[in-house]
């Protein structure tokens, strides 16, 4: 069993995610129930970068966070 | 204009619109609508306002009117500070206003409703608006230390409602820059990966971009253009065909229009939780703020606006100059101080809102290298004159941050971010964060002392590393950005109110993270995780190297 461990940035929820070969990291939290349906969302590794569109299996037993699109906003 | 890629600047000139009330966002408002350009052509500002003289209340937590409007009718003393900001805006006080003009409603305690198409409140601590008609008021709410704060992110998200409401935000590519010869920058998400896609030397526009709404023309007929250089995945530059131009001949350019939407009711408050007291006046504090551009100008605008019991205010920018694509959106400066040093300017202007407040301007560049200096771990050494002058502004600038009560971050690149919140965790003080692109804004209030998260917490260790500035200044990117007034007015309103909510010792109450969509005409605030304690602070200290810039 591959597991990740997904962590919501906004309500510090936290689970544990059993994930399957050839789904992405966006699939899996969609498929926990981490992130209510419709909801946008984006999932960062430990040094932010976005993962959403990677093999979540790369991710086994590792923290990811999942927090709102656009995080990634930079001017002043 | 920096705004050209996001708004339909003739829509704007040609508005008209109705103000009606005194409340205490009406000043940030009119700031807002004069900045944007509003009523510079056929529209018109119509000034509904009570027929009375300027108070001490009126000129209190605000920074448009000045001090020697008191006593003089108010409506006029208005009029004429929008002037000041930009002298084509056609405002008047005007107690008959035409039927279907868009009317936005700022009506103070006591004030009539009435009706209006848009409506905006300050209470204790929220800020509401929404579709008219005007709800009635309930027990006013007398003014405390976070409504300066307030006001200005009221102010912002109604002209931000304006916008939404006049149907001028552009969807579909954004022209960046004017004709420059027969050029023009465009932006649109993935245009120049597509147009690298289909291995032509110089592609037409027409055959790349799905957005057959978008035209180009010349004398009013749709004319062919080709993408000539691609700068980026999301940027390009086109060219018109080369042909002689008889006078009196115009290239235009027709963009998409976002459907005019009605506002959608909303309700903002600096807090998470129940049970914050606000007083009536800042305790006495000392803040340094990075960046002095459109956020920080805003932010410190407010603060100094704020009744406090003393304010040391150490302002840092590393812009050399004031510039006139800056003036679209940085509140603090006006044309007559293009060229000068723009943190002095700063706080002359400043200075001028809270004569009392305690003012220094640094212009230095807060990065990696001068981390341990600022922090007194490391002495910068050497004889040179420009290394002596540099010296003593990293001892001014390490002397403030240690003496601080918190930070206010408004860079415009992460890598500054980063340093300063290498020095707040440090020194245990609250570092307030503000970011905007376009309409989107963000803030994090990273309090090591409420153990909340950090900002490597929020935005990885990969922002040490990333010294891409988001900057209006066309040599610092690949692409003009595009920047407005809106976003910079809510975004450095909620770092103000945020950072007087933990100046006021409501830390513990404070929402941690703020985000802002000003197309969907939304701004939330969340509460959010804590630090994870296995994490914070280890990646900012265990493998420091790791994490210089390379």
């Amino acid at each position: 069993m591959t597991t990740v461990n997904f962590r919501n940035a906004l309500t510090d929820s936290y689970q544990q995610v059993e994930v399957q070969p050839g789904q992405t990291v966006q699939q899996a939290v969609e498929a926990s129930g981490l992130i209510a349906a419709g909801n946008r969302f984006s999932v960062r590794d430990k040094d932010g970068q976005v993962v959403d569109n990677r093999d979540a299996t790369e991710f086994a037993g590792r923290t990811l966070s999942v927090g709102l699109q656009g995080d990634d906003v930079v001017g002043g | 204009m920096r705004q050209q890629g996001l708004v339909v600047q003739d829509v704007l000139a040609d508005a008209e619109i109705a103000v009606t009330g005194t409340g205490p966002a009406v000043t940030y408002l009119l700031q807002c609508l004069a900045m944007l350009g509003t009523a510079t052509r056929h529209g018109r500002l119509h000034l509904r306002v009570t027929d009375r003289k300027a108070t001490h209340d009126d000129l209190a937590g605000q920074f448009l009117l000045r001090p020697e409007d008191l006593d003089e009718p108010l409506g006029a003393a208005l009029v004429r500070r929008v002037g000041d900001i930009d002298p084509a805006v056609n405002i008047s006080v005007d107690h008959a206003v035409p039927p279907g003009v868009l009317t936005v409603a700022v009506p103070a305690a006591g004030e009539p409703s009435g009706n209006a198409d848009i409506w905006g409140r300050v209470g204790a601590s929220t800020v509401e608006i929404g579709p008219g008609p005007v709800p009635a008021a309930g027990e006013p709410a007398p003014a405390n230390a976070l409504t300066p704060a307030l006001a200005c992110v009221c102010g912002g998200l109604l002209a931000q409602a304006v916008l939404n409401r006049l149907g001028a935000l552009i969807t579909g590519p954004a022209v960046l820059s004017g004709w420059i010869e027969e050029r023009l920058w465009l932006r649109h998400p993935g245009i120049g990966r597509d147009a690298r896609a289909t291995r032509l030397e110089a592609p037409v526009l027409s055959g790349v971009l799905a957005a057959p709404d978008f035209r180009i023309l010349h004398d009013g007929e749709p004319v062919e253009t080709r993408i000539t250089t691609v700068v980026d995945d999301d940027n390009v530059v086109v060219s018109l065909p080369r042909r002689p131009a008889p006078a009196g001949t115009a290239t235009t350019v027709r963009p998409i229009r976002r459907i005019g939407a009605p506002v959608r009711p909303l309700t903002w408050t600096p807090f998470a939780a129940s049970g914050a007291a606000v007083p009536d006046r800042m305790p006495a504090s000392r803040v340094v703020m990075c960046g002095a551009g459109a956020l920080g100008g805003w932010a410190g605008a407010v603060l100094a606006a704020t009744p406090a019991d003393g304010l040391d205010l150490c302002v840092v920018d590393m812009d050399g100059e004031v510039e006139r694509h800056n003036l679209n959106r940085q509140v603090l400066y006006t044309g007559a101080d293009i060229g000068r040093p723009k943190a002095h300017r700063a706080v002359e202007r400043l200075a001028e809102i809270n004569p009392s407040a305690e003012l220094r301007g640094i212009q230095t560049v807060i990065d990696v290298h001068s981390r341990d200096q600022l922090l007194g771990d490391e002495v910068m050494l050497g004889d040179d004159p420009a290394v002596a002058a540099q010296r003593a502004r990293i001892d001014e600038l390490g002397a403030a941050l240690r003496a601080a009560d918190a930070v206010l971050s408004c860079p415009d690149n992460q890598r500054t971010r980063w340093v300063l919140n290498h020095l707040t965790e440090r020194l245990g003080i609250p570092l307030v964060n503000g970011a905007v692109d376009g309409f989107v804004g963000r803030v994090h209030v990273c309090d090591p002392g409420d153990s909340g998260r950090c900002l490597v917490c929020w935005l990885g260790r990969a922002v040490a590393r990333d010294p891409k500035r988001q900057s209006c200044t066309d040599t610092t990117g690949p692409a003009p950005v595009p920047s407005i007034v809106t976003s910079a007015a809510i975004v450095g309103g909620v770092q103000a109110a945020t950072l007087i909510a933990e100046l006021t010792g409501n830390a513990a109450a404070v929402a941690r993270f703020h985000a802002f969509d000003g197309a969907e005409g939304d701004l939330t605030g969340y509460r959010a995780a804590g630090r994870d304690a296995a994490e914070c602070p280890a990646h900012l200290f265990l493998d420091t190297t790791a994490e210089e810039p390379r």
